[in-house]
């Protein structure tokens, strides 16, 4: 008797216990889900913060960021402000992957947001998809990065393949163009740009006329530029990082290479493309794709150009400052519809169901479903004009040439 | 496609190649160590030039003159500061110093300029290139072969007529027998570093209006001039010179008439063709043991 009445007591104080477990967790607002409390969200971000390509990394991230302090200033997302950890990935694979690492296993991070170099980035994909964390790429454009499709893994940043289309589309729409001269990097970021070019070609009335190899770090294009000059092409398409095309250009004016010069998204921002290569008129002629809807400095970009500046007014303002927002706004969007009960199956089921979205200062909406992550493939091309870069639209004729 | 124009192109290239190699040729005759940091030094003379002649507005000759000069009282300051004292240690321990010090004039002349790339506007102002037939030739081409051919000159009249060239010669020969007979061997490797920060220094002025500006601009000519010192003989100084023409003018051709891919690469593939035949390098000679 007495034994029973001891096991009900013990019984009762454990569902006491637990009950009382319960309730304290129920009014902390403690959820089982990583990264999310009752007043936060945790989004990891990373990306090159030291090294040569860091002059790129902080502007891409603090686009990012000063949306999330935008939203956190307006009360937050279903009443959780967004909070942000940091790691530096050096634009090296091994540090990224190492950074990615500690923002799930010690950040405990709900998501990831981050990612400026390819190579980097896709050295770490495992560790997304290994950890079932949402990923949504910050700015690096590697196809191989978003597809083949993964659950955890969203891009809005323009893929190569999407790049190159835009860049074949242009050219295609250009008047009495037949032989196209490529000069390109021999790597990853170059090849997936060919690969939308040559399928587009196939297809085309184009011919290539020469297709030349410019390395990464080269210093002189006299080769290149004296090849293509004998190829006596109507366009050149340019797939090369800035400093290259800058070498690329003002040896193309030394040799007397003339023609138009289509470059890839890299050197969108052509006033600092003309800076670097020596003067203006180094870029005349010159038109590259644009994932932004407008230059810096026109009504399109007025209004990201004013929150960039009032969380960061010490920065000087790129093309870069504006390639991280885009991304944001879609985690910004899914996290409001996956509701206060947020889980990340909950989030990646809201992404997935984003359907011609805002995409902030990119000149796309953004959409993904589940056999298609990659939410933004469409840009415009730009050109400069009396020294201002404007913006002429996706083909030659809706610029009005 | 113009023979000329690509050889004038290679050449401007290799004299620069040429001027490193003859830093480093230089430095390793005397302390027996090839300095990592050369590269950089190159790099730091052409921030010095830019800063001349870019934001002090001064004439391009007079922007060279103050990178040679600063250039050579840090190569003066890195030897007395860095490597006098450590003058009898290894080998590898000197090395792991001119990487340090690689390291440390990248991070120092990040603190003003930060990590971005800079412009150095053409020396000739708008002037346009000089068109001889079909050969298209760039005056600040013929600029860098000059100053490269020239300083040369001076380096083998120095070596070879001057009383401090002898001294120099001889401590590279024969240190203890330089001490011996009363050679101030300090002074000597004060002066050698001097004289080959100067170079580098003036090779980064010259480098720098036909190539980017930016800290991490060494690395590829200190690369390019290892390799034209390889090939030329590391001990020769009118062997660094050759070799850096010939890496210039093989990479030029090779991308020009051959394949751009493999450009790059060229000039190493050729270079280790040649050291199956010639190990010690076109001018070089093999090292006598006595016994």
């Amino acid at each position: 008797m007495a034994e029973k009445l001891a096991s009900r007591a013990l019984r009762g104080l454990m569902m006491l216990a637990c009950a009382t477990l319960g309730a304290l967790f129920a009014v902390a607002g403690v959820s089982a889900e990583p990264g999310v409390s009752k007043d936060t969200i945790r989004i990891g971000m990373f990306g090159p913060l030291t090294g040569p390509v860091a002059m790129y990394g902080y502007p891409i991230n603090n686009g990012a960021i000063a949306i999330y302090k935008k939203i956190n200033d307006e009360g937050g997302i279903n009443g959780r402000e967004v909070e942000i950890f940091h790691e530096d990935g050096a634009c090296d694979p091994a540090k990224t992957r190492a950074a990615v690492k500690k923002l799930i296993a010690r950040e405990d991070v709900f998501m990831i947001h981050g990612g400026n170099c390819s190579a980097a980035v896709f050295a770490a994909r495992e560790e997304f998809i290994d950890n079932q964390v949402p990923f949504m790429v910050m700015a690096a454009t590697q196809d191989s990065i978003s597809t083949p499709v993964n659950r955890y893994i969203f891009t809005t940043t323009l893929t190569g393949t999407d790049d190159g289309g835009i860049m074949l589309r242009f050219v295609n729409s250009m008047p009495n163009v037949k032989r196209i001269a490529i000069v390109r990097h021999p790597d990853e970021w170059a090849d997936s740009r060919m690969k939308a070019l040559a399928a587009g070609v196939k297809d085309s009335t184009l011919e290539v006329a020469a297709n030349e190899v410019l390395e990464r770090k080269a210093s002189d294009a006299t080769a290149q530029v004296l090849k293509l000059k004998e190829a006596k092409p109507d366009v050149v398409l340019m797939f090369l990082y800035p400093a290259e095309a800058a070498v690329f250009l003002r040896d193309a004016r030394k040799y007397g290479l003339a023609g138009p010069v289509v470059g890839a998204f890299s050197v969108s921002d052509l006033l600092d493309l003309a800076e670097r290569a020596g003067g203006l008129d180094m870029v005349k002629d010159v038109y590259a794709t644009s994932y932004l809807a407008g230059p810096i400095g026109s009504p399109a970009m007025s209004e990201f150009t004013n929150i960039y500046r009032k969380y960061f007014p010490n920065d000087k303002l790129s093309s870069s400052s504006f390639s991280g927002m885009s991304s944001a706004y879609a985690v910004i969007d899914a996290l409001r519809r996956a509701g206060p009960d947020l889980t990340r199956e909950k989030f990646i089921d809201a992404l997935e169901a984003t359907r011609e979205a805002f995409a902030g200062p990119a000149y796309c909406k953004i959409s993904f479903s589940k056999s298609d992550h990659r939410g933004c493939k469409n840009g415009q091309v730009w050109t400069v004009r009396n020294g201002q870069i404007v913006a002429l639209g996706p083909t030659w004729s809706a610029a009005g040439q | 496609m113009s023979l000329t124009t690509l050889v004038v192109a290679g050449l401007a290239n290799g004299s620069l190649y040429a001027l490193v190699a003859l830093g480093l040729v230089l430095i390793f005759k005397t302390q027996d160590v090839v300095n990592f940091a050369h590269g950089e030094i190159l790099m730091v003379g052409a921030f010095i030039g830019f800063t001349a002649f870019d934001r002090l507005a001064l004439p391009y000759p007079l922007a060279f003159v103050i990178a040679v000069l600063l250039g050579g009282v840090l190569g003066a300051v890195v030897e007395r500061t860095a490597f006098r004292r450590l003058a009898h240690e290894q080998h590898i321990t000197l090395a792991m110093v001119t990487v340090g010090l690689s390291f440390f004039l990248k991070g120092a002349v990040r603190l003003p300029y930060g990590g971005d790339i800079y412009t150095f506007p053409p020396a000739f102002g708008a002037a346009g290139p000089l068109v001889f037939g079909d050969a298209i030739i760039a005056p600040q081409n013929l600029l860098t072969i000059g100053v490269a051919l020239a300083l040369s000159v001076l380096m083998f009249l120095f070596f070879g007529f001057t009383s401090l060239g002898k001294q120099m010669r001889a401590t590279q020969q024969n240190m203890t027998g330089a001490r011996i007979v009363g050679i101030d061997t300090g002074r000597v490797f004060s002066v050698t570093w001097s004289l080959a920060a100067a170079i580098g220094a003036g090779a980064g002025v010259l480098a720098a209006p036909i190539s980017l500006l930016y800290p991490d601009m060494g690395t590829g000519f200190l690369l390019k001039g290892f390799a034209a010192a390889v090939l030329g003989g590391f001990e020769s100084i009118p062997g660094a010179v050759i070799g850096g023409f010939i890496v210039g003018i093989i990479e030029m051709l090779f991308g020009g008439y051959i394949s751009t891919a493999f450009q790059q690469v060229s000039a190493f593939v050729i270079i280790i063709i040649v050291l199956f035949v010639r190990p010690y390098g076109l001018l070089g000679r093999k090292p006598l043991h006595r016994v």
